[in-house]
């Protein structure tokens, strides 16, 4: 698609989307930006095996109306059924704009929580848009960005509880949300920030996501993302962090559905000190494609990093991990670890991963390692000759494998219900194909 | 620290010990490409239609390509209009028949080198063809090779001798249309070497060529092509060594090797060309294109190479595994020093059923130098049980170099099993405590844990070379501990 079409493409939104004047020219210039490149293709290295056509190509709307009240009380009834504690500290979102209705800001000592739309339009593009270079889809963000959510902690300050971003697509077709998270820690804060990210019903559409994360010294973050589209949606995600002395951040990232999804982290360890650990589970099947796509900036010394991704890929499913970990000059003591597992179980099933590392100190210890393979032949004889049958004993090893990355989730409520939803995924992605 | 950094000064004050340049007559193409010039190499070497046309395709293709910019290094960009594409010593007009015809310079040159090209070859059982520039100027035990049937001569020979052959394989295995470089390497060749083994022949020496750039200016452009026969068993050496200049010198060969059914082919290199001076200046740029074919089952290809020289090294030693249950293997040993730059690993392609790949990579930095390694594994559809397992760890001696490592793994066949490692580390102050504990000097300890570090690869060479590059390896990085 050529620059001109796309910006006329968007244009069109832009004019529905909130703000002052200010803000309307900050929208307009991180639209050109994004016009001079466009969607990225897969000549683009970072986007080899990621095709975004489907994407590019779909006719979309980009400014989506807030949700009717006939729209809000279905989704309320769903996320009843799904178990969510309305009482918990909670925003929700529909199509990417907030439904106060459903949300629940609480006031903690030194803790707020608030929609973007609320804090005032003007500062939502202006505030990064300079930071996300060669992030095309991130620059877009900016440009058509109408609501996200804003979470602060004060120096010192600790969330009593885990607060829950609530994201739902509410059904109706070709819509394209936007939104924005900006999490701000102050000196030895403490957050824990679960974000659920779901369909009302199976129904086409594009999420882009972008979060920004700016870390005090001391502090300490973690996320949980458990992504839970149907299978129709795109779903496109930048994480972008920066951490000060001793920040410590933890990500567990959890992939079940979406037709076509791309997860992009951008992580700086600044201060030293500081550490991040990525986790995740990918699954893909049915024409699925994921894509989970990291760089790691050790930028200053003594800094630590850990990914581990692994990925269950089934029938006519695509499975993507390109990790990067890239050690500054100078920055000695470096401690980098990064692995990559992959489960096919199926014939026409593919993965490409890409553990890299890029080193200019020498004082560094940094491993990858990938492995391919499906579910070893001996460990289903010991499960069989202790009388599972096939099916079982392929299913058991399958969850086992998960299990190894779902075992580091924190909260007990939510091990269980992502452990569900992998278990639901599976059998769907069993479902779909075969096994000799 | 003191004598630690006057080890490291020393190390980086150390001259390029095969630095000279042999004052004899070139016969030189003027500098500059086209078409005309493709002819006229071309009619210098006699050779017939067929050849002249491919050439040409390759540069129209070569002409519609853009240089590639992908790799790890920098460099300043090449103009190809100042390189002069041919030279040939003019004792070859009247080709020497023996070694006592041979213009007594060269073998002076080789002197120098330590290559006393009869006696090494005597001494060691070696066929050397040696190639000063860019034509072949001694041959030797071509009989003992012709008895069993084995064709080893330089590629314009080859291209007389037997054009049948020549035919058949040149381009399949490497199109000219395959990446820039080649693409050149396709229009411009100079000579190189062809190997044939007959059907069932294990070839009764190990067959060995020695490189070298001489005139300035004139980037050479080998070409060789190594075909083992069903059954056929070869083993090919290939050594480096450059004279020292302060212009940059563009190396683009293509190295193709064919096994079929049951064929194994073991191709060694060490490489050891000028890498310019202290300051960066200078050196040869190493762009090659290297590709085995497993086009036959049961087939085997093992590529091993030491790679410590060379400004910049942009080199991919690959295998196709085409028949089932062919193997392929790759053991490197890269060093880069000073403000040298790698960027080397290999592509193993797993066509066939049950095909088996081993990638071992050693990277080692030193100085400023920038090493990376580059590697595909790719598993199609029809590759049924599959199997690779890669290695690939790099040493860092310094803190003002660096080392990269860019693996790409794809698979689309679930009963491929695929396994990659790969680890990044400097020599621990535990491991050298250890060792001077017990006596050992620091050099000494640094040498026998970078001799550990690549033993994997090392007892993959023939022995003479595996001698070579112990000692190479030893010369370069002594004293450099961080």
């Amino acid at each position: 698609m050529t620059g001109e079409s796309s910006n006329g493409r968007f244009a069109a939104g832009l004019d529905r989307l909130p703000g002052s004047a200010e803000t309307a020219a900050l929208r307009a210039a991180a639209l050109e930006a994004f016009s001079a490149t466009g969607f990225p293709t897969r000549r683009n290295e970072q986007w080899r095996y990621t095709d975004l056509a489907p994407l590019s190509s779909a006719d979309l709307d980009f400014a989506p109306q807030p949700p009717a009240e006939e729209l809000i009380s279905r989704v309320a009834a769903m996320l009843d059924e799904a178990g969510f504690d309305p009482a918990a500290p909670r925003l929700v979102f529909i199509d990417g704009g907030y439904c106060e209705t459903l949300s629940q800001t609480g006031a903690a000592a030194g803790l707020s929580i608030a929609s973007l739309a609320s804090c005032g339009a003007a500062d939502v593009p202006a505030r990064t848009h300079a930071a996300l270079d060669g992030h095309p889809l991130a620059t877009l963000n900016a440009a058509l960005v109408s609501d996200g959510a804003v979470i602060a902690v004060d120096d010192g300050a600790e969330a009593p509880e885990p607060i829950e971003l609530i994201f739902v697509a509410g059904g109706q077709s070709d819509l394209a949300a936007h939104p924005r998270i900006m999490i701000d820690l102050g000196r030895d804060a403490e957050l824990t920030l679960v974000q659920h990210v779901l369909d009302l019903e199976a129904a086409s559409g594009w999420f882009n996501v972008v979060t920004e994360i700016v870390q005090a010294p001391g502090s300490t973050l973690t996320l949980y993302r458990l992504q839970d589209h149907g299978k129709l949606r795109f779903h496109t995600a930048l994480l972008r962090a920066e951490l000060a002395e001793d920040a410590k951040l933890a990500c567990g990232w959890f992939d079940l559905g979406g037709q076509l999804v791309r997860n992009d982290f951008d992580i700086r360890l600044e201060g030293s000190g500081a550490e991040a650990d990525l986790y995740g589970i990918f699954l893909a099947s049915s024409g699925q494609h994921t894509d989970n796509h990291i760089r790691m900036d050790h930028i200053a010394p003594r800094t630590k990093s850990g990914e581990a991704f692994r990925g269950i890929i089934g029938e006519s499913g695509h499975g993507v991990f390109n990790g990067k970990v890239v050690v500054h000059r100078d920055a000695q003591h470096i401690d980098a670890r990064q692995s990559s597992d992959n489960l096919l179980l199926a014939d026409n099933a593919e993965i490409d991963t890409k553990p890299e590392l890029e080193i200019y100190a020498d004082d560094v210890k940094c491993s990858h390692g990938a492995t391919i393979g499906e579910i070893d032949e001996e460990q289903l004889f010991y499960l069989r000759a202790r009388g599972l049958d096939e099916d079982e004993a392929r299913d058991l090893l399958t969850f086992a494998f998960a299990n190894a990355v779902l075992e580091r989730v924190e909260l007990p409520e939510l091990r269980e219900r992502i452990a569900d939803r992998v278990a639901v995924h599976l059998a769907d992605g069993e479902a779909a194909g075969e096994h000799p | 620290m003191a004598t630690q950094q006057k080890e490291i000064t020393d190390l980086v004050k150390r001259k390029y010990e095969h630095g000279f340049v042999t004052d004899i007559e070139q016969e030189f193409v003027p500098p500059g490409l086209d078409e005309d010039v493709i002819r006229l190499i071309s009619q210098k070497k006699g050779e017939p239609e067929f050849l002249t046309e491919w050439r040409l395709k390759a540069y129209r293709h070569w002409l519609t390509m853009t240089e590639p910019e992908w790799a790890h290094v920098r460099y300043e960009p090449i103009d190809y209009q100042s390189i002069s594409y041919y030279a040939a010593p003019k004792s070859q007009e009247n080709a020497p028949k023996s070694l006592d015809e041979v213009d007594p310079k060269l073998l002076e040159t080789y002197d120098k080198l330590g290559i006393p090209l009869h006696e090494r070859a005597r001494l060691a059982g070696v066929a050397v063809d040696a190639v000063f520039d860019s034509v072949s100027v001694a041959t030797t035990f071509k009989e003992k090779l012709a008895e069993a049937g084995v064709i080893f001569c330089s590629f314009s020979d080859a291209v007389k001798s037997h054009p049948e052959l020549v035919r058949k394989y040149l381009g399949t295995v490497v199109p000219y249309r395959d990446n820039f470089f080649a693409a050149l390497n396709s229009a411009t060749f100079s000579d190189g070497s062809f190997v044939y083994v007959p059907k069932g022949v294990r070839c009764p020496m190990e067959l060995s060529t020695y490189f070298r750039i001489n005139a300035a200016n004139t980037g050479q452009f080998e070409r060789t092509l190594i075909v083992a026969d069903e059954g056929s068993h070869v083993s090919y050496l290939e050594g480096c060594t450059a004279p020292m200049r302060d212009e940059n010198q563009l190396h683009a060969a293509v190295v193709e090797l064919v096994a079929l059914e049951g064929a194994e082919i073991k191709y060694s290199t060490v490489q050891n060309w000028y890498p310019g001076d202290e300051n960066g200046v200078g050196g040869i740029y190493n762009f090659v294109t290297k590709r085995g074919e497993c086009r036959g089952a049961n087939s085997k290809i093992s590529w091993t190479q030491v790679e410590t020289g060379s400004a910049i090294t942009w080199k991919y030693p690959s295998c196709v595994l085409r028949g089932e249950n062919s193997v392929g293997e790759f053991y490197s040993v890269a060093v880069a020093n000073n403000y040298q730059q790698a960027d080397t690993g290999t592509k193993m392609l797993h066509i066939g059923a049950n095909t088996r790949s081993t990638i071992i990579s050693k990277g080692i930095s030193a100085g400023h130098g920038q090493n990376a390694y580059r590697g595909l594994v790719r598993v199609l559809p029809t590759a049924r049980d599959a199997r690779n397992y890669t290695q690939c760890d790099s040493l860092l001696l310094g803190d003002k170099c660096g080392a990269h490592t860019f693996p790409y793994i794809e698979s689309r066949q679930r009963s491929a099993r695929v396994e990659h490692e790969a680890t990044t580390s400097k020599i621990s102050e535990d491991q050298l405590f250890y060792c001077r504990q017990r006596g050992l000097s620091e050099e000494d300890a640094v040498n026998m844990i970078v001799n550990g570090f690549c033993r994997e690869v090392f007892k993959e060479l023939p022995m003479e070379f595996a001698v070579e590059a112990q000692n190479l390896m030893n010369v370069t990085l002594e004293g450099a501990v961080g």
